[in-house]
């Protein structure tokens, strides 16, 4: 989001309304995608009508289409658009589009083939398999392409490429069905023609951002090995998102899991503010303080300097951590004094409201965490990440079995284990930051590869015949802020997947 | 206690640890040391040898004799890979993780950083550098490690750009880490021909094995690095010059200064290291043996033993005769050297050029010309520049029997010299020579004590970078037959009388052999 | 086809040229009749107009597969488009075979870095305590001697010249190499300024 905080900084400059702009700028890139595909995914149904045969089955398709999207593209993902931060910060843009392509094939083929085998397996009608492969292909690859997307083009951009995908998979579906009389296919067809648009508007955005001669030599194999962890702890994220209903879909009845879906979607809504306000905020004040502290770094700042800006990055981290639960805290009070009025308004049994209500809580450490997340990937601290959120996946996996097992509220353990998730990840958070110094340079390979040795001044004295000016070279540091926008397209997507069990199970 | 203990068997009886020389740098240490090496064939020998990185070996310049039964070559670093696939920022990645919780003290990085903040109980740093308990990935990767670099750079470099030390002081203590990591050569004795990472290496080694270890100093290596250090362009480069937007004052940067000091105080200490462990400590001249005590060596261990001159391989003046120059014929002047700055080749060509005025003049350059390529293509523009092309020529290397026939005035104007074995050469050859006033030269040409003086100057002493006085020099001596004769026999009568290399072999195999070393030898308290 | 695809440029280059055009173009054809084929079908023979569409549908995949040779992953990745999502696969195609990059540098531009104040203090607290460059020259603080040498060597006057050679001349060995490298670089300089004045002037004649 090359220039994005500056523009964040520029708006809030202007006054209130300029602010208000800022903070829906930022609601908009984190939450409108997921927004508008929730939105097409549940009005769609009701456009082309709950008559049309085979509508249950084929949401159903959708539903494991965007599933095994979310979880094979995700670590896909999260290397491509990792390894193209890297390279952004390298000045090596030519290094990308090799591997970018070959991480989108890759996306595009494994969806496709594991929704087919899925698919067939659970024995779907042909058309269903076909058309689910078909989607899952183009949102695995779209998935993946808008996550690299995040660092190469503008927030305008991206958000101009799914909006309009949205309303033309919308359009497009509801002509094809009402319109063109195609049935099934019609609508699928109609699904993927947006998610198509999207894709080929999020490739001219990265590709014209990108030179037209490209090295095809660049490996992006070695990235999966070098960012396993970032994948891990993002793969791990989305699954402790959604192990919840996946849960209570196997231990409870059908509709019991619809209402829980249902309900954690709408709890998913009230992180907009909070998300909107963490985007802000990290790409404007957090962001200048850490490039500041590399900055600083780079430029032969004392050690008394360096340990102020590291002091100064924890409680910038503090303050982040206030800000966004202060948000999201009154967000949550506010939501559950209308959860009453709201349930009456959507007609939700009882059961769903209470759901409703725990699964507000949960939401609150999940945004919190989310935050938490997006600091230890900025900081580069991949394994950290990945221990937090494996130990967030297993506390909210294990704590919501135990309150089923239990007799309590499902929402309840779930709501228990985000928070001990969230609590582990900001643990970490305060561990680390610190001593960001310290682990930057103690992580410097102690030697270069030639292409590379330029930078700074050191020293060989190996030999009496050859007291060359040998120089080491200070590496890159730590990531840049790009790849951080890789998690919230996956929590969207995620929250897609939510929608989408509620969507269907509930009809 | 002798060299030889019939208790133990090593694997060689001398084991040499060279820095960047034999057998792959040609020069006058690596002729000494293949001398030697020829010259004691009753005696086993290891060669050890430094150097920079695995990559950097070339083609060894010398054949090691039967008697050579270990050769071993230690790298201070491991060899860059071409291009960055991520695997390096892995490792690095992985071994910091793995390195966390580790909290044992190391002494070896105890020793680091004492070196720079005490550093005067030599015999106690050695024995923590001889405890081996530190590895490379502890060194790069350990939280302990970068806490003494936070702590030198309190005491040492506070102020200045923290990054630019820490890369300094890695550059500095990595090829130490990796070269005390070595397996000690099984050897009855260690004899470095240096201080700085050899000598330490030796010291070491002598402190681990219990092995006695002896120094030869040809230059004074902790003198040589400080002159490198004090004209070095990359101590310039550090960041807050970088940021300062000018090409470079005076003066240093806070950084610059500080990290000069600490590299300067480095190889002082690593010479005291190696002279406080060193049995005998040997050096060529005894301007060179002053500058060692300056430097702390114990005066009762420093003992002379000047280089020597094989006589038999140069022809004696009377079959020389037929060869030399005719009265009417141009002077044959040669220039026998490395062709690098610090022979200070521009000198000399600037004097045939003053030369060459007044008399007719062949000039001849011996001596490879591979190291300093510049340096090279800027004498040859020189040489043009000035119209020499028929009185200057470069003539690349030779063997002695090819150039000393052909010369009838040696000249050498180097800028700093230890003992040149090029003044010695033409001693035997009763040619009288120009040198500058450098090292051991006026000992050489002018005689060291009084019966030395007696034999007569072989020669004439020059100033340093005074191309007019070379010139004068070599034009008294061409315009005057019996002057170059008389010089020429002087140069001959002292080399036969002080500098025989069989006096040197000798006194080596005395060394080796027979010396009593000292009880304090080789005692190790780790 | 598999040949075209094992092909793998070193450069692969992108670019909306009349070939890639053609391609697209070409392959958007196939598809649009495998399409017509598959949903409304042209005969009675329903398996028959499927297995045409079919074949249509992978025959559309090879012109894009014959741009690998030149646009490498971008025309692999198409191709896979083109495959695994019936006719709008040509769409994606397009988008990663014919958009032109905007930025064709390569290395992004990097802030300049801020001019932070020269240690002036630093600078003139030495030079207020500094002594004349002969008397530095032969001091006991191997900064300011250095300083003095830099200074000395970098001025190329007979009086600094002078004074370097008074240095090399003396009884100090080490100060005599610095003072005669010194000398040297202030000779290696003038020969320098005499070769491009040289040079300049061929030029001027030139002309």
């Amino acid at each position: 989001m090359a220039g994005i905080g500056w523009r964040l900084e520029h708006l809030i400059h202007r006054g209130v309304a300029g602010a208000a702009a800022a903070y829906a700028t930022g609601a908009a890139v984190m939450a409108l995608p997921w927004v508008l595909t929730t939105a097409v995914l549940v009005t769609l149904p009701l456009l082309v009508g709950r008559d049309l045969p085979g509508l249950a089955a084929a949401l159903g398709g959708v539903n494991v289409a965007y599933a095994i999207a979310l979880l094979v593209a995700g670590p896909v993902q999260v290397v491509v658009s990792r390894f193209a931060a890297d390279r952004l910060y390298e000045g090596r843009r030519g290094a990308i589009p090799g591997p970018l392509f070959r991480g989108l094939a890759l996306a595009l083929l494994a969806c496709a083939a594991v929704t087919a085998a899925t698919l067939a397996a659970l024995r779907a009608p042909v058309t269903i398999v076909l058309g689910a492969s078909v989607l899952a292909a183009a949102v695995g690859a779209q998935w993946t392409a808008l996550s690299a997307g995040n660092g190469l083009c503008t927030p305008g951009s991206v958000l101009v490429a799914v909006g309009s995908g949205a309303l033309t998979s919308f359009a497009c579906a509801a002509a094809l069905v009402k319109v063109g009389g195609l049935g099934l296919p019609g609508f699928f067809l109609g699904l993927v023609a947006g998610q198509v648009l999207t894709l080929a508007l999020a490739l001219r955005g990265i590709l014209r951002a990108l030179p037209d001669e490209a090295d095809e030599g660049a490996r992006l194999a070695p990235a999966f090995g070098d960012y396993r962890a970032l994948a891990g702890a993002g793969l791990a994220f989305n699954a402790s998102l959604w192990v919840d209903k996946l849960l209570v879909w196997r231990l409870f009845d059908p509709l019991s899991a619809s209402h829980y879906a249902s309900a954690s979607t709408l709890a998913w809504f009230s992180t907009i503010p909070c998300l909107s306000w963490i985007f802000v905020e990290v790409e404007t004040r957090f962001h200048r303080r850490f490039h500041g502290f590399f900055r600083a770094l780079e430029d032969g700042a004392t050690l008394t300097d360096l340990r102020r800006r590291a002091h100064g990055l924890g409680n910038e981290a503090a303050r982040l951590l206030r800000g966004a639960t202060s948000a999201q805290a009154g967000v949550l009070v506010l939501l559950e004094l209308a959860a009453g009025p709201v349930a009456r308004r959507l007609q939700l049994p009882a059961e769903a409201v209470l759901a409703y209500r725990i699964l507000l809580v949960a939401a609150t450490a999940q945004a919190v965490g989310l935050l938490g997340l997006i600091l230890l990937y900025y900081f580069d601290l991949r394994r950290e990440a990945f221990t937090a959120t494996s130990g967030l996946l297993a506390a909210v996996a294990t704590l919501t079995t135990g309150a089923i097992l239990a007799g309590l509220p499902p929402g309840a353990g779930t709501a228990a284990g985000c928070t001990l998730g969230a609590l582990l990840i900001w643990r970490l958070v305060f561990a680390c930051i610190p001593r960001v110094l310290e682990h930057t340079l103690l992580e410097q390979p102690g030697v270069w590869p030639r292409r590379r040795r330029a930078m700074t001044a050191g020293a060989n004295y190996a030999s009496r015949g050859s007291t060359r000016s040998g120089s080491i070279p200070y590496s890159r540091i730590a990531l840049s802020t790009e790849s951080a926008g890789t998690l919230p397209s996956s929590a969207s997507a995620c929250s897609v997947a939510t929608t989408m069990f509620s969507a269907s199970i509930s009809k | 206690m002798s060299l030889v203990d019939p208790a133990v068997d090593p694997a060689t009886d001398i084991c040499f640890v060279l820095e960047g020389t034999y057998p792959y740098v040609r020069g006058g240490v690596a002729t000494w040391v293949h001398r030697l090496l020829h010259g004691l064939p009753d005696i086993r020998f290891g060669v050890v040898h430094i150097g920079p990185e695995k990559s950097s070996r070339s083609r060894p310049y010398y054949t090691s004799p039967p008697n050579v039964t270990v050769r071993e070559d230690l790298f201070c670093r491991e060899k860059a890979p071409d291009d960055d696939d991520g695997s390096l920022r892995r490792m690095a990645r992985a071994q910091r993780h793995r390195l966390a919780g580790t909290r044992e003290h190391s002494r070896v990085l105890s020793a680091i950083r004492r070196l720079h903040l005490e550093g005067e109980d030599e015999a106690g740093l050695l024995d923590d550098f001889a405890a081996d308990d530190l590895t490379v990935e502890a060194f790069l990767h350990g939280p302990e490690a970068y806490h003494v670099v936070e702590e030198l750079y309190a005491s040492l470099a506070p102020g200045c750009s923290f990054i630019d030390f820490f890369w300094h002081f890695r550059a500095m203590h990595l090829p130490l880490v990796r070269l005390l990591s070595a397996t000690p050569v099984s050897a009855g004795a260690y004899h470095a021909v240096c201080t700085g990472y050899a000598g330490l290496l030796a010291a070491v080694w002598s402190r681990r094995t219990g092995s006695p270890m002896l120094l030869t100093e040809h230059g004074i290596y902790a003198r040589e690095r400080r002159l490198e250090l004090e004209r070095a362009s990359w101590l310039e480069r550090t960041r807050d010059r970088r940021h300062t937007g000018r090409s470079g004052g005076p003066f240093d940067t806070p950084t610059a200064s500080a990290l000069r000091r600490m590299w300067t105080r480095f190889f002082a200490v690593l010479a005291r290291l190696a002279y406080g462990q060193a049995s005998v400590i040997v050096s060529l001249s005894d301007a060179s043996r002053q500058r060692q005590i300056a430097d702390g060596a114990d005066p009762a261990r420093t003992r002379i033993i000047p280089n020597g001159i094989d006589l038999d391989l140069f022809p004696a003046p009377t079959e020389l005769e037929p060869k030399r120059a005719s009265a009417h014929g141009p002077i044959r002047v040669g220039f026998v050297g490395r062709l690098v700055p610090i022979k200070d080749v521009i000198t000399f060509v600037r004097a045939c050029f003053l030369v060459s005025s007044a008399i007719p003049l062949d000039a001849s350059i011996y001596g490879p010309t591979n190291e300093d390529p510049a340096y090279v293509r800027r004498c040859r523009r020189l040489v043009a520049h000035l119209g020499l092309e028929r009185v200057v020529s470069f003539r690349g290397s030779a063997p002695a029997s090819q150039i000393y026939p052909g010369v009838d005035i040696l000249v050498l104007t180097s800028l700093s010299e230890g003992q040149p074995l090029v003044v010695l050469e033409a001693g035997a050859a009763a040619i009288p020579v120009v040198v500058s006033d450098v090292g051991a030269c006026r000992e050489l040409v002018e005689g060291g004590d009084e019966p030395d003086r007696a034999l007569g100057p072989a020669g004439i002493v020059t100033r340093l970078a005074a191309p007019e006085e070379t010139a004068a020099a070599i034009l008294r001596l061409a315009r005057d037959p019996a002057l170059r004769e008389a010089m020429g026999e002087s140069g001959r009568r002292r080399v036969s009388a002080r500098y025989r290399e069989s006096g040197t072999l000798a006194a080596y195999h005395n060394l080796y052999r027979s010396t009593a070393w000292p009880e304090s030898a080789g005692v190790s308290n780790t | 086809m598999i040949a075209m695809l094992l092909v793998r440029p070193r450069i692969s280059r992108s670019g909306c040229s009349g070939r890639v055009v053609g391609a697209l173009v070409l392959a958007g054809a196939l598809e649009a009749v495998a399409a017509c084929l598959g949903a409304h079908g042209l005969s009675r023979n329903a398996t028959l107009e499927l297995a045409s569409a079919a074949v249509l549908h992978a025959l559309a995949a090879l012109p894009v597969a014959a741009l690998a040779r030149r646009m490498g992953s971008r025309a692999r990745f198409g191709m896979l488009a083109v495959l695994a999502i019936p006719c709008l696969g040509v769409g994606i195609a397009a988008a990663s075979c014919a958009t032109h990059g905007r930025d064709a540098s390569g290395p992004m531009r990097r802030r300049p870095h801020r001019a932070a104040p020269w240690p002036v203090a630093e600078a003139w607290r030495r030079l207020g305590r500094a002594p004349a460059l002969g008397d530095a020259l032969v001091g006991e603080d191997p900064e300011l001697r250095r300083a003095a040498l830099l200074t000395l060597s970098r001025r190329q006057d007979p009086a600094a010249i002078a004074l370097l050679r008074r240095a090399a001349w003396g009884p100090d060995p080490e100060l005599a190499l610095s003072a005669g490298i010194a000398l040297d670089e202030v000779g290696e300089r003038a020969e320098r300024q005499e070769r491009e004045s040289q040079v300049a002037e061929r030029r001027h004649v030139a002309r």
